[in-house]
């Protein structure tokens, strides 16, 4: 587990910590609430959120796909049996 | 209007023809719901009916037969049966052992069968419209268990019930299915074992053809039953051994608890209900009363009659 501190209503995670979990491609699903937060922070380093985000929405989105695909079952043929009647 | 192949259902047959021939001046048929136990002909009969239905052309239209415990969902239902057979066809569905469509599906043929006087239904399916004429689709289904189909569903079918056989309508589809010549005293014992049922009849002369052509025969007396009936292990009007061993249970006691028969044989109660004691009420081997279910007189003497 990382090592955590903080104050009453913070928690505060070592970024060395995470960097054990993630490398630099991983994206990470935020709560919207605290997207305000992070785009404010960021952005005293030039960066913007959107551009950020929309990347990170379609890598999230295909990760989501990819998921699906592998646990879908493939669904059962219905079973028909065709009968020609012939004059 | 030729049902000529199916043996008895004699009231069946003539509503089925009259269909037919309504058919065959308007282009619209019914939507039929075959109901009767197993083995009583449900599925032969609603084929030869679609087996008659025309087409816009005059010519005989094609037979889907659907094993309906096989749908899954709505979306295979539109995929792999609307799409492929019916959309721009022309075409009769038969939904063989009905009660076992699933709910979406039976939501979605409630809506596709509501009748009008258009005889036509628009069925929105996702961000599509898929048009059902009812001079172009036949829809039939056939079950055992009629209960557990959809009220509303039921509603939009016209029943067809088939009647019991009689034992003379049993005898004639022995004789139709086998080459044997049967004595008149081998048929009398053939028919008893019979079971009301026609399948069992055709399974009987299919039998009967593969001992004679062993033996190299063309009679079936009443000595080559004697000795088919041990080969094959045929009891006495046609019981089970199952039968027998719930009879014999039941003679343990005077009444015998349904939970108790259950574990005695290790069968559910439900099957067992469905299976076995529907049977051997009919013969009146066994009956039900309050307390629970017990022996009849007539089932101690077949007790008696195998010692």
């Amino acid at each position: 587990m990382a090592k955590k501190s903080g104050t009453k209503h913070h928690v505060v995670i070592k970024l060395e910590d995470l960097n054990k979990m993630f490398k630099g491609n991983d994206v990470i699903p935020v709560p919207k609430g605290f997207v305000k937060s992070i785009a404010y922070l960021l952005s005293a380093h030039s960066v913007s959120l959107d551009e950020v985000n929309k990347d990170a929405g379609n890598a999230l989105e295909t990760q989501a796909t990819a998921e699906t695909e592998t646990d879908a079952v493939p669904e059962a043929k219905v079973q028909v049996t065709e009968t020609n009647f012939e004059d | 209007m030729s049902f000529d192949k199916i043996i008895g259902q004699e009231k069946v047959k003539r509503k089925l023809s009259f269909y037919l021939e309504s058919q065959h001046k308007t282009l619209l048929s019914p939507h039929l719901l075959f109901i009767a136990p197993r083995g009583s002909g449900k599925t032969l009969l609603a084929s030869t009916y679609a087996g008659q239905l025309l087409n816009s052309e005059g010519k005989k239209r094609k037979l889907v037969t659907i094993n309906c415990a096989s749908l899954s969902s709505l979306r295979s239902f539109i995929d792999d049966v609307v799409d492929v057979f019916i959309v721009n066809k022309e075409v009769t569905i038969l939904f063989d052992e009905a009660s076992e469509i699933p709910d979406p599906i039976g939501t979605a043929l409630l809506t596709i069968l509501n009748p009008n006087k258009e005889n036509k239904n628009i069925f929105s399916y996702s961000d599509r419209s898929i048009e059902f004429d009812f001079k172009k689709i036949t829809f039939l289904f056939a079950t055992t268990e009629g209960h557990k189909i959809n009220p509303p569903l039921v509603d939009r079918l016209e029943r067809v019930d088939l009647e019991d056989y009689s034992n003379d309508d049993l005898v004639t589809i022995v004789q139709r299915n086998t080459s044997a010549v049967i004595s008149n005293d081998a048929m009398a014992e053939i028919k008893s074992v019979l079971r009301g049922n026609a399948r069992k009849a055709t399974q009987m002369a299919n039998n009967i053809t593969l001992y004679i052509s062993s033996t190299k025969k063309k009679e079936f007396d009443i000595n080559d039953w004697n000795e088919f009936k041990m080969k094959l292990g045929i009891n006495p009007l046609g019981l089970t051994p199952l039968e027998i061993k719930i009879l014999k249970i039941l003679s343990e006691k005077s009444l015998t608890t349904l939970t108790n028969l259950s574990a005695k044989t290790q069968m559910s109660r439900q099957s067992l209900q469905r299976d076995v004691e529907n049977h051997l009420q009919k013969l009146n081997l066994m009956e039900i009363s309050v307390g629970g279910r017990k022996i009849t007189s007539q089932g101690r003497a077949y007790l008696e009659g195998l010692k």
